[in-house]
């Protein structure tokens, strides 16, 4: 894989608020991170930390009168959030596009599959009904999908979940897009057919320069796919790391905590597993200084005064907190 | 003795069409599944959507009627209870669900919840009541003070502990754990999951334990059975089915589980094709054959289900 020093996508500060009825909620609160040409970065944390908010905030499918995206995200050379939504339309599905989780709901039920992924065909590529058809059936076909042209012609409901998921995959494939991002796209699947998911994706990324964002809770997948991975808690960025370096020389007392309580088939000795205590906290009371702070192990005076510093320890490698900090002194 | 035997265990839906309803088909959703649970012991119950595993659970306890087969409690056989001596035994009979959203009562107070197997079972004071709730919740984790509080006030994982608090409260010898870890994130499913092993070991609990998570089960069980369309293919001691899997179904079930590490390789991943076919219209015979990498022509007839070496049991026609 050849990764150009320039980023294909540049987050700097996004910061995602909802307006609710108890008030505002900060779902993203300052986040950055690039994606290169080619790679597949990983995006993880638990639910409600904000890694799909961030998905949908880059793609603006949230909507404007609810929320304030704050920030920019630099794409060949535009500000994604600057764009009006026409323009945003045309890059949408087209040079981004995105897979979501829940293929039963994602895709449209009075529509047959093929005629949704000839639609953004005919929008995006200016193909004729014919050619978009064809060109729907044979990107039913680099999915694997068995018999395409009859498969084209069925309604979502015909399929199984494995198959709407190939159907997603499909339509965000077909614009030759340079950039995908992929939201839980194997958690709904059974492992035998994560397992086919996962060598389809990594096949197809072979055959293309397309850089995933893979955004799940599975670290397993993660350590599958992923050459670069982003670690968030509460709406914030709590570790990046290359894949290797997170899973044997992760930094930030969260990332370690996770790691160590998942069971692992390969363990020798069942160890009691590791908690990590207490829940994600409620982004309407976050918690004053770092907000991980009340359920951490190594928790120090600092941490329930103030919010760590973010502190690049070297390339696609950085961490907030503030042991860290101490460790490296100035860095 | 075991404290739950379960004896070629079936359950048909049937499917009906036509004005008059007529019966066309049937769904196998069990089809013949036998094992034994022994008291203070996990029985992990693997397999991938509709294989069966929660209509095993749910047709152990009644909560739908088994077209065939025995369920053994204590050696008693359930299906030829009265329904006063049924409905005392199922005290000893507990369920804790997947979905802590949906398996709690909006409307009542935890207290409510956790209090109301006690009162349709036993003859309490209210104070005793009080003091007995309260006691389980200070176990599983949960401050007696939220007693008054609703479903809703709390998150994913102490809702599940609610769940666990009400299966406790009848002092049961057996729970059957329905995905009970599956929808809750991992830093709260680990505490979920040693709480299980704690009140396991205090109390001498038997669990079912029904999930889709691989890693989970090997974690939790001490014996695990792994079903496909209906069956059991293979059941085995965890160690030897994890390290030694002889089914065919069972090698590849084991290497799709994505390994949490970049640095393991995941060997000789056996990736199947297709999906699992309908239980409407299942395979002859052995039915995984058409998905295996190893079906010959004998496998058009279907396996019997034996045991090849102590405690390992298999269906499968490789291993005669």
């Amino acid at each position: 894989m050849k990764v150009t020093s320039e980023p294909l996508l540049s987050i700097k500060g996004l910061k995602t608020s909802f307006h609710t009825h108890d008030g505002t909620i900060t779902a993203v609160d300052g986040v950055d991170f690039d994606v290169f040409a080619g790679e597949t970065l990983g995006l993880v944390g638990e639910s409600g930390c904000g890694k799909s908010v961030t998905a949908l905030s880059v793609l603006r499918l949230l909507n404007p009168s609810m929320t304030t995206i704050r920030g920019r995200v630099d794409f060949n050379g535009k500000n994604l959030l600057d764009l009006d939504p026409e323009e945003m339309r045309m890059i949408r599905g087209s040079t981004i596009s995105m897979i979501f989780q829940e293929p039963m709901t994602s895709l449209n039920p009075i529509l047959t599959v093929g005629e949704q992924i000839a639609e953004s065909l005919r929008l995006h590529e200016k193909l004729d009904n014919k050619k978009a058809w064809k060109k729907a059936i044979h990107m039913l076909e680099i999915v694997q999908i068995p018999s395409p042209e009859i498969r084209a012609g069925q309604y979502p409901h015909k399929l199984s979940g494995g198959m709407r998921q190939r159907v997603m995959i499909a339509m965000a494939l077909s614009c030759n897009p340079c950039l995908i991002f992929a939201d839980e796209p194997t958690t709904a699947l059974d492992v035998t057919i994560q397992a086919q998911i996962i060598r389809l994706l990594e096949h197809l990324k072979k055959g293309s320069n397309t850089s995933i964002v893979l955004i799940t809770h599975d670290l397993g997948v993660v350590a599958q796919m992923a050459s670069r991975v982003v670690v968030m808690y509460a709406g914030r960025v709590v570790e990046e790391a290359p894949v290797v370096e997170l899973f044997h020389d992760a930094r930030h007392p969260y990332t370690r905590g996770l790691l160590k309580s998942i069971p692992v088939i390969t363990q020798d000795k069942k160890t009691r597993l590791n908690e990590i205590p207490g829940i994600v906290p409620n982004l309407l009371y976050m918690p004053k200084g770092c907000s991980f702070h009340p359920r951490c192990s190594e928790a120090m005076d600092i941490c329930k005064k103030e919010s760590p510093p973010m502190i690049h320890l070297k390339k696609n490698r950085r961490v907030a907190c503030w042991l860290t900090s101490d460790d490296y002194g100035e860095n | 003795m075991p404290v739950l035997e379960v004896e070629n265990l079936k359950k048909y839906y049937p499917v009906r069409k036509g004005f008059f309803q007529k019966t066309i088909n049937h769904v196998k959703a069990v089809d013949g599944v036998s094992f034994r649970l022994n008291a203070g012991e996990t029985l992990g119950l693997v397999g991938e959507s509709g294989c069966g595993k929660t209509t095993v659970g749910r047709s152990i306890l009644r909560l739908t009627q088994p077209t065939g087969g025995k369920v053994f409690f204590k050696g008693k056989d359930l299906g030829k209870m009265d329904k006063e001596t049924l409905r005392k035994t199922r005290t000893s009979l507990q369920i804790i669900f997947q979905d802590p959203f949906s398996s709690l009562n909006p409307r009542m107070n935890v207290g409510q919840i956790i209090a109301e197997p006690i009162k349709n079972y036993e003859t309490l004071s209210r104070h005793d009541i009080m003091q007995r709730v309260a006691e389980l919740m200070n176990r599983v984790g949960l401050r007696p003070a939220q007693m008054g509080r609703y479903p809703h006030e709390f998150s994913g994982g102490q809702r599940q502990r609610i769940g666990i608090a009400r299966a406790l409260a009848v002092k049961p010898d057996v729970i059957i754990c329905d995905e009970a870890v599956s929808a809750l994130d991992v830093s709260i499913q680990a505490q979920i999951i040693n709480l299980l092993k704690d009140l396991q070991e205090e109390m001498n609990l038997a669990y079912l334990f029904i999930a889709h998570d691989l890693s989970v089960v090997e974690y939790i069980s001490h014996r695990v059975a792994v079903m496909y369309l209906g069956r059991i293919v293979e059941l085995a001691p965890d160690r030897n089915l994890y390290k030694n899997p002889l089914h065919p179904y069972t090698k590849a079930l084991l290497s799709a589980v994505p390994i949490p590490d970049p640095l393991v390789n995941p060997e000789q991943e056996i990736v199947l094709s297709g999906d699992v076919p309908s239980p409407l219209d299942p395979p002859e015979g052995c039915t995984f054959h058409p998905r295996c990498p190893m079906s010959m022509n004998k496998c058009r007839t279907r396996p019997v289900y034996r045991e090849i070496e102590p405690d390992h049991w298999i269906a499968c026609h490789l291993y005669p």
